[in-house]
């Protein structure tokens, strides 16, 4: 989109965050580097190491990190990483050490290969938002459930600002939704001993590259961007494919057939469990369906070895 | 009396036939709910920007709503465009018209057509802030 709509986008809340975003960019990523065991890129401090984040047993969580304004919970924001863990997690990692398991995510960008700065598409913290958080309570020591009374959010998270403008994730939308964690213990024990209790390494170097851009962008089907208020488009999905206006509108959706959505709100009833589970075998992962493998788009959800990584189509061709 | 009988299985044969082609045009907003194929191009009235092709996995919903999760476009030379949700109207005539939405922009749609087997359609459009930006897609139901 053109930075002229994008102009509208920015307002002075925009702008403070963006400040906040710029301190947190420069600040904490020293301090955390040494802090937590990470280190530098020594020979080459513009270019970033990968993999970008892994944990204290050199196990990759994530590429996909950034620094984001957090919410501390008591209304003040702090810096913290954006850390996506194998599973899609989400987890926000303040500079102190707090860590909260943010909800579940995916990213759909496959051309992003380096760290963007990101930030939510409405502005707000990723942090503080999300329903079923769960996160780790500093002073007793305890994890915290934040209810989830409502629909899950899909939101979209763009590149934060960049003066430089060089960052390779910049002008690039990684699109995250969040889901209710099925069993929130579960979720995020495997994290508790790693994450927590033994801080993540970070490897942080300076930008990549910043991709050529595209001299001639179509507005609308280009892959470079700027942000503007006309995205925003926040589309409720209760799992993957499971639009709000899916769940219990008398169709039976497999898409919509979990947990997180009430298993399609009694709309599969009528089905026979014979049925019912020849439905379910088209899915060979949590959000991908038989249709979706080798269709020529690389999906996320089916880039998984259970999936045949989606039939070869996220190999870059 | 015989030859009554034969105007009226005749133009009850006609009320039939018509009356089953009326039914099959009909649509609703379900049909076009599901997982669509579409092939575009847009192209610069003005002459300015180079005609380009893309296609696209749309996921739609039964209200019309349009998937982010799982849509996604291809832009021809450009790489992946991710589609970040857009609603579809479809109209007892199936007619269509809508919006897509994308990480870039909004493409607002109309004169769109489906046919009467509900498994394909075409449409044209323009951008939503360049109106010199035109697309012509067509959907097949996947």
């Amino acid at each position: 989109m053109p930075n002229k709509s994008g102009d509208r986008f920015y307002s002075m809340t925009h702008e403070f965050l963006l400040l906040l975003m710029l301190c947190a960019v420069f600040y904490p990523v020293d301090v955390l580097a040494g802090v937590w065991g990470g280190k530098r890129d020594q020979h080459n401090e513009s270019r970033f190491t990968q993999p970008f984040v892994q944990d204290g047993a050199s196990r990759t969580l994530g590429i996909y990190a950034g620094v984001i304004p957090a919410s501390d919970g008591v209304g003040r924001f702090k810096s913290a990483y954006l850390v996506v863990s194998p599973g899609g997690y989400i987890i926000p990692i303040h500079s102190d050490g707090i860590v909260a398991v943010a909800g579940h995510t995916f990213f759909k960008s496959t051309n992003c290969n380096g760290p963007g700065y990101v930030r939510t598409s409405s502005g707000q913290p990723v942090f503080t938002a999300m329903p079923g958080t769960v996160y780790r309570e500093m002073s007793e020591d305890r994890l915290v459930y934040v209810p989830f009374d409502s629909p899950q959010l899909t939101t979209s998270m763009y590149s934060y600002l960049d003066p430089g403008n060089k960052h390779a994730c910049i002008n690039e939308a990684v699109t995250g939704s969040f889901y209710k964690l099925e069993n929130n213990n579960a979720a995020i024990t495997g994290y508790e001993n790693t994450v927590f209790r033994e801080p993540l390494s970070l490897y942080y170097a300076g930008p990549v590259d910043r991709k050529m851009q595209v001299s001639h962008p179509k507005k609308a089907f280009t892959s470079s961007t700027a942000v503007s208020a006309d995205i925003i488009d926040i589309q409720e999905e209760c799992s993957p494919g499971c639009l709000s206006e899916d769940n219990n509108n008398g169709i039976c959706d497999i898409a919509c057939w979990t947990a997180a959505c009430d298993y399609d709100s009694s709309d599969c009833d009528h089905l026979s469990q014979s049925e019912l589970e020849e439905k379910l075998s088209s899915i060979c992962s949590p959000g991908c369906f038989a249709e979706d493998i080798g269709d020529g788009f690389c999906d996320g959800f089916c880039n998984v070895e259970l999936c045949n990584y989606d039939g070869g189509d996220c190999v870059e061709k | 009396m015989k030859k009554f009988n034969k105007v009226v299985v005749v133009f009850c044969s006609i009320l039939l036939f018509a009356g089953s082609g009326i039914a099959a045009a009909a649509c609703s907003q379900v049909n076009a709910k599901g997982t669509w194929r579409v092939h575009g191009l847009v192209w610069d009235v003005l002459g300015v920007d180079e005609t380009e092709s893309f296609n696209c996995k749309l996921k739609i919903g039964s209200s019309g709503g349009v998937s982010a999760s799982k849509s996604t476009c291809r832009v021809f030379r450009e790489g992946t465009v991710d589609v970040t949700g857009g609603k579809v109207v479809m109209a007892s005539n199936c007619t269509m018209s809508g919006k897509l939405k994308t990480i870039s922009g909004t493409v607002k749609f109309r004169s769109g057509q489906m046919d009467r087997s509900k498994n394909s359609f075409t449409a044209v459009g323009v951008d939503s802030l360049e109106a010199n930006l035109e697309y012509f897609i067509s959907g097949v139901r996947q």
